[in-house]
């Protein structure tokens, strides 16, 4: 019988050195699997650090490299600390971007009170001059981003307050804005009492559009066709928003006008219409053949959202297919839409948005049902894209949803999801701003003496009292 | 002779059953003495005045309050602290004493021991974080918090501390002494915390600044955790390395098979 000879102690050595050495590499191949695979898990309740999937398939497929520096200085008043606060989710969102694409690299972060050396150093070399804003660059070129444009402060009587926060869309606009090689052309129509992008009036201006739009990085021009104006060329969209809160009313385009516009069609251009409430609007040769009519009275569901007049709707039948209500229709049940006329459809053109079937068209303004006012469900938001080499057309059956005091929340969406369909980029910036999701839990005098009795006495108290009790239990046995 | 499948299943069993009950007498001796209740009296009133002082600190702000009850200079100090005094006793103490070499002549495996005493020690630490949350439950009753940044956070705090038990058994398989055990494994934890400042050494972009992100488990905190994320990176590397420390550990009890 042989007998087999213990392994040498060298031999064992060996053996564990070799396993250890295997489970190590197991470990580092599995980290760098996870480095390159990140899987993350957003638990906050509104989920705020979730990008879109469309910010998320812009960022993967960044055409350059683009290096991020934000030098920042805050004081200790209110307004600094709210402003600290929204830089510190700007740069938190940057580093989700970062996650996504590793050549979007936050390559500076300082606080320049702290560093001024290396501040000096940054603004040699990159040329940067003033604190408080987030520098982008890709090779020469450069963009920035200020705290206007992450966010907004309102004063209240407890002090200023962070009314509202757009710091992914601020900052994927201005990436997007970088690396973008032509920023794409919208010219408003004027001449015939349109609603203006130079109309800075609160509730009733375009604003908050205008800005909007600015921050998607696009270059906003307008024309006056009524009196010689043109198109010119380049000009990507061209909008109508045939409705006015000024001293001239709206009056239906004329034959140069529509005349111009047609050419702008046909030479593969995109028109965005938003209708007037009633009459016409001076279109209905161009958009007809297209397979978009109007009927006259307002849709109402005697529903008081969406501002609460007369046509106030609450919507929820979105076309799942249509880039611009595919994004809205997986997000959101119902947008709030006001004072829409009833679009008809046909082919090509397609309903984006419909009314409820309870609907009805209301003709006499008692915001009542009567029986010879015909109940829905009525088209609301109209496509049509044409053949190869004809624009998209998109068609709103009211001029509201550009203004102030309309344009929020999924209208707001809504006609955005519009802009990035007509300028071809479907999508890329997540949508509308968030009112701050902050939670605060405020203590009266009675609540504090509350909380120092329950947290420092009732509280560990109880952990000696079971304590005391397990052992001296424990000890009788 | 080759083994059956049935020989594996009921080998498994046993190695299950055998981990359970070290886990169950290292739970039991741990309550046994009022030492646990004195180290969970001492955290929850340290935890607790320092949640009441930070919700007046920042004006009752729960998502600050949440970033600093796991994740200001307390919080820390109990990471790098509690893990150590709690695992330190695990071998050190068995092999001091010669009950080691009992429990071993019993023929329970090193496996069994290692894990068996990992689950009690995480238990613990997990018992003595989760103590922390009648705190928010009472936030909750003068207010609204995001739960989604809570459990997170104590995600984090769990995942960690699995990785700070692991190095906490590994210390202590390698030294008869209970206090050398802590030390080494206070040293251990307090160089995965320094991994943080390390960071700070090197351009951001630089290689190095990313690699010292990625191991920094106070960046990790403090980029993830605290704010409601979890990141499958985070939860790759803490339980690798806590499975190759543990592997490491079984290494060394192996040792005085062949040393």
């Amino acid at each position: 019988m042989s007998v087999r000879p213990l392994p040498s102690r060298a031999r064992i050595r060996l053996h564990v050195l070799i396993q250890l050495l295997l489970v190590a590499w197991i470990v580092w191949v599995a980290n760098a699997w996870a480095f390159r695979n990140s899987w993350r898990l957003d638990w906050t309740a509104d989920a705020r650090y979730e990008l879109a999937p469309e910010t998320r398939e812009f960022l993967r497929q960044l055409p350059k490299r683009v290096d991020i520096i934000v030098p920042t200085s805050m004081g200790r008043s209110a307004e600094d600390r709210i402003r600290a606060r929204v830089f510190d989710r700007a740069i938190r969102t940057l580093r989700e971007f970062e996650l996504v694409n590793p050549y979007c690299r936050v390559a500076e972060v300082l606080d320049i009170g702290r560093d001024p050396v290396r501040w000096g150093r940054l603004r040699e070399e990159h040329g940067i001059d003033a604190p408080n804003r987030v520098y982008l660059f890709a090779g020469d070129r450069r963009e920035w981003v200020g705290f206007e444009d992450l966010a907004e402060i309102a004063p209240t009587i407890d002090g200023p307050t962070l009314a509202r926060e757009r710091v992914p869309e601020a900052l994927s606009a201005a990436l997007e804005r970088l690396v973008r090689e032509e920023a794409p052309r919208v010219l408003f129509t004027r001449g015939h009492g349109e609603a203006s992008p130079s109309d800075e009036r609160a509730q009733v201006g375009l604003g908050a559009l205008v800005r909007d739009l600015t921050e998607r990085g696009i270059v906003l021009e307008s024309s006056d066709l009524r009196r010689g104006g043109s198109i010119p060329e380049g000009v990507d969209v061209v909008v109508i928003a045939a409705g006015s809160t000024g001293p001239d009313p709206f009056e239906p385009l004329g034959l140069e006008a529509r005349g111009e516009v047609e050419r702008f069609l046909a030479a593969g251009g995109d028109l965005l219409v938003l209708l007037p409430f009633d009459g016409e609007s001076g279109l209905e040769s161009i958009l007809e053949p297209l397979g978009i009519g109007t009927r006259s009275g307002l849709v109402h569901t005697g529903s008081t959202a969406g501002g609460g007049g007369i046509g106030a709707l609450e919507v929820d039948l979105f076309d799942e297919e249509h880039p611009v209500t595919r994004r809205l229709r997986s997000e959101v049940d119902t947008v709030e839409l006001a004072s829409f006329r009833a679009l008809t459809v046909a082919p090509p053109a397609r309903a984006l948005v419909t009314s409820p079937a309870e609907a009805w068209l209301e003709r006499d303004l008692a915001g009542v049902h009567d029986p010879e006012e015909p109940l829905g469900p009525f088209p609301l938001v109209a496509a049509s894209e044409g053949e190869e080499g004809s624009g998209r057309v998109l068609v709103f059956a009211s001029w509201t949803p550009v203004i102030d005091a309309l344009h929020r929340g999924q209208s707001r969406r809504l006609l955005l999801a519009g802009f990035d369909w007509l300028t071809e980029r479907d999508g890329p910036v997540a949508g509308a701003g968030r009112v701050d999701p902050r939670e605060r839990v405020l203590l009266d005098p009675a609540a504090r003496r509350l909380w120092l009795l329950l947290t420092l006495v009732a509280y560990p108290g109880a952990i000696i009292l079971i304590g005391v009790g397990v052992w001296s239990r424990r000890r009788a046995h | 002779m080759s083994r059956t499948p049935g020989d594996l299943t009921s080998a498994r069993v046993r190695w299950g059953s055998q981990t359970l009950a070290i886990a169950r007498r290292e739970w039991a001796s741990l309550f046994a003495s009022p030492m646990a209740y004195i180290v969970l009296f001492v955290f929850v009133l340290v935890q607790g005045a320092t949640f009441r002082f930070h919700t007046i600190l920042f004006d009752g702000d729960m998502d600050l309050v949440t970033a600093s009850t796991f994740g200001g200079a307390t919080f820390w100090l109990l990471w790098l602290l509690v893990p150590p005094l709690v695992t330190m006793r695990s071998f050190a103490e068995e092999r001091r004493t010669g009950t080691f070499e009992l429990l071993v002549t019993t023929g329970v495996g090193d496996g069994p021991q290692i894990l068996g005493k990992w689950l009690a020690a995480w238990g613990f630490l997990a018992l003595l974080w989760g103590s922390v949350l009648p705190l928010f439950l009472l936030a909750e009753l003068h207010g609204s918090l995001d739960w989604g940044i809570v459990a997170s956070a104590l995600v984090g705090v769990l995942l960690s501390n699995a990785l700070l038990v692991s190095i906490g058994i590994f210390s202590s398989t390698l030294s008869q002494n209970q206090l050398v055990a802590a030390v080494v494994a206070f040293s251990l934890n307090l160089t995965i915390f320094l991994a943080n400042q390390l960071r700070a050494l090197f351009p951001p972009s630089a290689i190095e600044s990313r690699f010292f992100e990625y191991i920094s488990i106070p960046y990790h905190f403090a980029r993830d955790f605290c704010l409601g994320v979890v990141d499958l990176r985070t939860l790759v590397l803490y339980l690798g390395l806590a499975l190759a420390l543990g592997f490491a550990a079984g290494k060394v009890l192996e040792r005085r098979r062949w040393a």
